[in-house]
């Protein structure tokens, strides 16, 4: 929950770059007389400050003048030019930890006020300089971990989603015009657009909708990486694969069977593709109550999942029922692993279960591995990646995408109102009924947009925020 | 009554000042009713019928309310018409076509005829204004022509399209807010300098044409509706017989002669600084807005079973009067039409109606309250409705008390206000079912059942009327429990019934209600099944409780919808807030808060001009300062 002080016309301050060693860090100050305020530090600026100049030169204490803080780049930007909106200054220092924590607690003492999370974004919300759909932007631009997450964030900084979802409001209001005025000027002898023009127009926007709706399956997977499950009997190597996989002892692994009862979540990055493992009990009949919760726990990842890896244990014998098991249960985005082929002297055991994969009709997602030797990793994660891009609907590279569960929510309500509304239009009914279905669609849009003011969209959608941003 | 003639003076006896008065009246204060002519009292200026889409909603809350209009247009119906019927019951609107001469005579009669109201022939020239106790000035009453005053503790000015009006016929400008009555010249004056803005609007009116000269054999009948739901819940049915309306429509060579003459328009040729209303325009506006339409339609109406006045529904004009008859003379049953009188437009001066409170006291002059086309309205039941709330607010005020305010969620007449006082008007501001964003509860047929309680407490309803409308609560009530109560079981004789009336069989016991509830089932069919209706009387009960239950599920939707948003809506601006301290607003957007002064986050975001982004800011300012006030830091202070 933010708790922003509204209308105080303070100076905020705030580190807006990773603390820790780097070669630069950026300050970023924001708020009335901001360029005066950093004039006191930075005796070097001009009298007359430009907008979107940099300005090089040494910041010094204003306590003890004679001491010079570090050399900076001042870049300025002026109110109503800027981020916020409001009068700003970014400070490049050199990076570390106490070279910017000294710049900035020189900054306070002047007078300016820490930034709390959020807060340089919300003003340049309160400022009107971005929908609330561009502000949640902001967000995701600062933490998309991928090039691919970033670029889409940038659209949505730049107002593209926004503009999608701007066009939804203007169909749901002409569609509603054309009804209203059907009703309120029915006795005036005005021409009205027959209601097959509004079905076409409705039923277009049905499919924008779709569009939408359908992006956020991989727009989801964009903004918050793709959901990998390792599932399989206890002791198949899940962990060992995950550990192989991610290049790092995350999970334990032990030689007894029933090691992992909880669920470990590790990150990893495969061609710009961002991977979340998610490593699960093995699946067995258990009587021990904390395994039995982690094996409950695996079959909910197992169903949540973007991908099930299923990874079967070559070397045990009922491989092959496991495997009949998963594949009659499974769905098509699972992926079959069969591990421990280093073991496998003969290559009889692999020539087995290329034959059984072949009469399940699964060879194409079935792979040959070895988490201890690591032999056939890349080709699984070649073949996770292809499948996962496959699974993708046929949509361009260019099309904007959904990445906010809030909006599917949001756009999934609009849907249905719209249904209800061609359904009504279809049936003839009154279009009373039709308004107010269209109506319900266009509260819901401005609910989106943040056009309606509403304490709890505000909230959720600032409360994610963090410092300086 | 210390140096008061009056408790309550009311400039102006046409349907906003009639509804004053008479509710001034009828509340027991001594009331003056002053009015330039006296036989137009309650005159039909324009067209001559009562209601129509959303008016009809506000004319029957005017009579829960304890208003005249309702009835009067009962009592001189000559044509009933329902509106939209087909459209839902929400935006269904009745309308009375009314004989013009005997609706002015009801309500002469009954003016003349209410104990506590004078009415008086003057032209009010000036305000008096005195300075009030806590130093605002206020009004005391009026200064006549002939330099005498009538002094009263509250003044209702309801002066239509009469304050500086110029009527427009061609070129030709006459000074007068009507034919045969004169302009009022003084008053917006005084109010203009005191710093009240005052602006200009325009309106228009058709020909009245002589039944005699019409082919009415080459235009289509319009008869009347069979079914009479009426106004007034005092009404006891039609009084008078009915007539039919005729339709005909305009064609090329109307629209041609339009055309050619557009250089003889005053509204073309600049000399109307006015706006007109865009939802009623001229035929000139029509002609040349809707290039593409080869014909308008209009309708000829009989203004009186007692003259041979035909109204042109649809054609407004202010072209000279040899080009109207010229263009008249093109449309078919009209080649031979002869002209009473030809149409015209009037140019008037308004008060921009943020200038009002939504008691309808203005803010800057106390005991003063404005009603009708005078605060830039267009309609008789616009005006009405005004006049009754602005009555009863003066009232209250002569009696100290709260004002009393009607909501959005309450009444098309709490939406008027609401619009009015926080959007003000650049054009004649009419009435729409869309406005009223609780549309599906607002209907017609439940006026009752969402004012009676109200009507009740305000109390200038005849005794007679107020024991009506409770008889009629209460009958409802009792029907609507007796739905809940009555159980249907799926026994072989109830199923076989269910299948005579068409409707699907029950797998477990349902109540009548429930029953109700399917679109197939009405109370006919329930009366087959067994459920009788004793008690219910009259056929617009019964419509509005089946209504009632159809409509529950859209109606608790809208409900659920608005209380979200009014939650937030309801909350309240600081009284004093500076607006221009608060980060985040625009120069515009402070100068038109300051200049409104909206109450409730609501009405702020209902203001033109003001974006969404200035709500979140009002929104985030005062609950910090609502924060820090219960000594809770909103955000992290520096110290």
């Amino acid at each position: 929950m933010i708790s922003l002080r509204a209308g105080d016309q303070d100076v905020i301050a705030a580190l807006s770059t990773a603390p820790g060693i780097g070669a630069i860090a950026v300050l970023r100050v924001s708020g009335p007389q901001a360029w005066a305020l950093i004039r006191k530090l930075a005796p070097f600026l001009p009298q007359q400050i430009e907008s979107h100049r940099a300005y090089f030169g040494r910041l010094i204490d204003p306590q003890n003048p004679s001491e010079v803080l570090d050399e900076v780049l001042l870049t300025t930007f002026a109110q109503g030019r800027s981020f916020t909106g409001e009068e700003s200054v970014e400070i490049s220092t050199h990076g570390g930890i106490d070279l910017p924590e000294r710049v900035l607690q020189s900054i306070l003492g002047l007078g300016a006020r820490l930034a709390q999370p959020g807060e340089f974004t919300y003003r340049a919300f309160v400022n009107g300089r971005m929908d609330l759909v561009q502000a949640e932007a902001v967000l995701e631009a600062i933490e998309s971990r991928s090039r691919e997450a970033s670029r889409v964030a940038l659209r949505h900084l730049k107002g593209e989603l926004s503009r999608h979802y701007s066009e939804i409001e203007d169909t749901l209001l002409w569609m509603g015009a054309h009804i209203e005025a059907a009703i309120d000027f029915s006795s005036e002898g005005i021409e009205l657009k027959p209601s097959i023009e509004l079905r076409t127009r409705g039923e277009q926007l049905r499919d924008q909708l779709q569009r939408l709706i359908d992006s956020y399956q991989q727009g989801r997977v964009v903004a918050q990486g793709l959901r990998v499950a390792l599932v399989g009997a206890p002791n198949a190597g899940k962990s060992s694969l995950l550990n192989a996989l991610v290049g790092e002892d995350r999970a334990i692994v032990t030689p007894e069977a029933g090691t992992t009862r909880d669920l470990i979540e590790v990150e990893s990055r495969f061609r710009g593709l961002d991977l979340r493992w998610m490593d699960t009990a093995g699946l067995r009949e258990s009587e021990s109550v904390a395994e039995q919760l982690g094996i409950e726990k695996s079959l909910r990842a197992r169903a949540e999942a973007d991908f099930v890896v299923v990874v079967l244990d070559l070397s045990s014998p009922d491989w092959r029922n496991r495997l009949g098991d998963f594949v009659r249960s499974g769905h098509s985005r699972e992926v079959y692993v069969f591990n421990k082929v280093d073991l496998d002297q003969s290559g009889e055991w692999t020539a087995a279960s290329e034959a059984e994969a072949e009469a399940l009709g699964i060879s194409s997602r079935s792979f040959w591995i070895s988490a201890a030797s690591k032999q056939g990793l890349e080709q699984l994660l070649v073949g996770i990646e292809q499948a996962y891009r496959r699974s993708l609907r046929g949509g361009s590279g260019d099309d904007v995408l959904v990445t906010q569960a809030r909006h599917v929510e949001s756009l999934e309500r609009i849907q249905e109102a719209l249904r209800k509304a061609l359904l009504l239009i279809e049936k003839e009914a009154s279009p009373e009924l039709v308004a107010f279905e269209l109506k319900a669609g266009v509260q819901e849009i401005h609910r989106l947009l943040g056009k309606e003011f509403h304490e709890q969209v505000i909230d959720r959608v600032f409360k994610e925020f963090c410092l300086g941003k | 009554m210390r140096g008061f003639d009056f408790d309550i003076i009311v400039v102006g006896a046409g349907h906003a000042g009639l509804e004053s008065a008479l509710a001034s009246a009828r509340s027991g204060l001594s009331t003056c009713l002053l009015t330039v002519n006296l036989d137009r009292i309650g005159y039909m200026s324009c067209n001559p019928s009562i209601g129509g889409l959303a008016k009809g909603h506000i004319v029957r809350e005017i009579d829960i309310l304890g208003g005249e209009m309702g009835f009067a247009a009962d009592e001189t119906c000559i044509q009933f018409k329902r509106l939209n019927s087909k459209k839902g019951p929400a935006v269904r609107g009745s309308r009375a076509q009314c004989d013009k001469e005997l609706y002015g005579h009801h309500m002469t009669r009954v003016v003349r005829s209410e104990q506590n109201l004078r009415v008086l022939s003057g032209e009010a020239k000036s305000l008096i204004l005195e300075a009030g106790t806590s130093g605002v000035t206020r009004c005391s009453g009026v200064r006549l022509h002939d330099g005498s005053e009538i002094r009263a503790q509250a003044t209702v000015l309801t002066t239509g399209t009469f304050m500086r009006a110029v009527m427009h016929i061609g070129l030709e400008q006459i000074p007068g807010g009507r034919a045969g009555d004169p302009a009022t010249i003084g008053i917006s004056d005084q109010l203009r300098d005191f710093g009240f803005t005052v602006q200009r609007l325009k309106t228009g009116t058709p020909a009245r044409l002589k039944a005699g000269s019409i082919d009415w054999s080459k235009t289509q009948e319009q008869k009347g509706d069979e079914k009479f739901f009426p106004f007034s819940v005092r009404s006891e049915g039609l009084k008078l017989p009915q007539v039919s309306c005729w339709l005909s429509y305009t064609n090329e060579r109307t629209h041609e002669i339009i055309r050619k003459n557009l250089d003889k328009s005053p509204m073309f040729v600049g000399h109307i600084e006015g706006r007109g209303p865009r939802y009623c325009p001229s035929i000139e506006d029509k002609v040349t807005r809707f290039v593409e339409r080869t014909g308008h339609q209009t309708f000829l109406e009989p203004e009186s079973l007692s003259t041979d006045w035909i109204y042109l529904q649809g054609i407004s004009t202010s072209l000279p009067e040899e080009v109207q008859l010229e263009m008249l003379r093109t449309i078919p049953g009209l080649e031979q039409v002869q002209v009473h009188r030809f149409g015209y437009a009037v140019e008037y001066d308004f008060f921009e109606p943020t200038q009002i409170q939504h008691s309808l006291e203005t803010r800057q002059i106390g005991n003063l309250f404005l009603a009708g086309q005078i605060n830039g309205t267009s309609g008789y039941e616009e005006a009405a409705g005004q006049g009754l709330i602005a009555g009863i607010n003066a009232i209250r005020k002569v009696r100290d008390q709260e004002p009393l305010v009607l909501g959005r969620d309450e009444s098309y007449i709490g939406v008027l206000i609401d619009d009015l006082v926080t959007k003000g008007t650049r054009e004649p501001y009419r009435m729409f079912t869309s406005r009223a964003e609780h549309r599906m509860h607002l209907r017609e047929d439940n006026t009752l059942d969402r004012l009676w309680k109200i009507g009740t407490e305000v109390g200038i309803a005849p005794p007679q009327l107020r024991v009506e409308m409770s008889r009629l609560v209460d009958s409802r009530e009792a029907l609507k429990r007796r739905l809940k109560d009555h159980v249907f079981v799926p026994n072989e004789a109830t199923q076989t019934r269910l299948d005579q009336v068409k409707t699907a069989r029950l797998l477990k016991p349902a109540t009548a209600e429930e029953l109700l509830r399917r679109p197939e089932v009405g109370f006919e069919e329930l009366g087959h099944l067994g459920f009788s209706i004793e008690g219910i009387d009259s056929p617009l009960n019964l419509d509005a409780i089946e209504i009632d239950v159809k409509y529950s599920g859209y109606i608790e939707r809208e409900r659920q919808a608005l209380e979200q948003t009014r939650r937030s809506e309801q909350i309240r601006i600081p009284d004093g807030l500076d607006f221009s301290k608060v980060r985040g607003l625009s120069r515009e957007e402070i100068e038109k808060l300051s200049e409104k002064r909206p109450t409730t986050l609501g009405q702020a975001s209902r203001l033109s001009g003001v974006n969404p982004s200035a709500i979140q800011a009002l929104l985030v300012q005062i609950l910090a300062t609502q924060r820090s006030s219960k000594g809770i830091s909103a955000g992290s202070d520096p110290s």
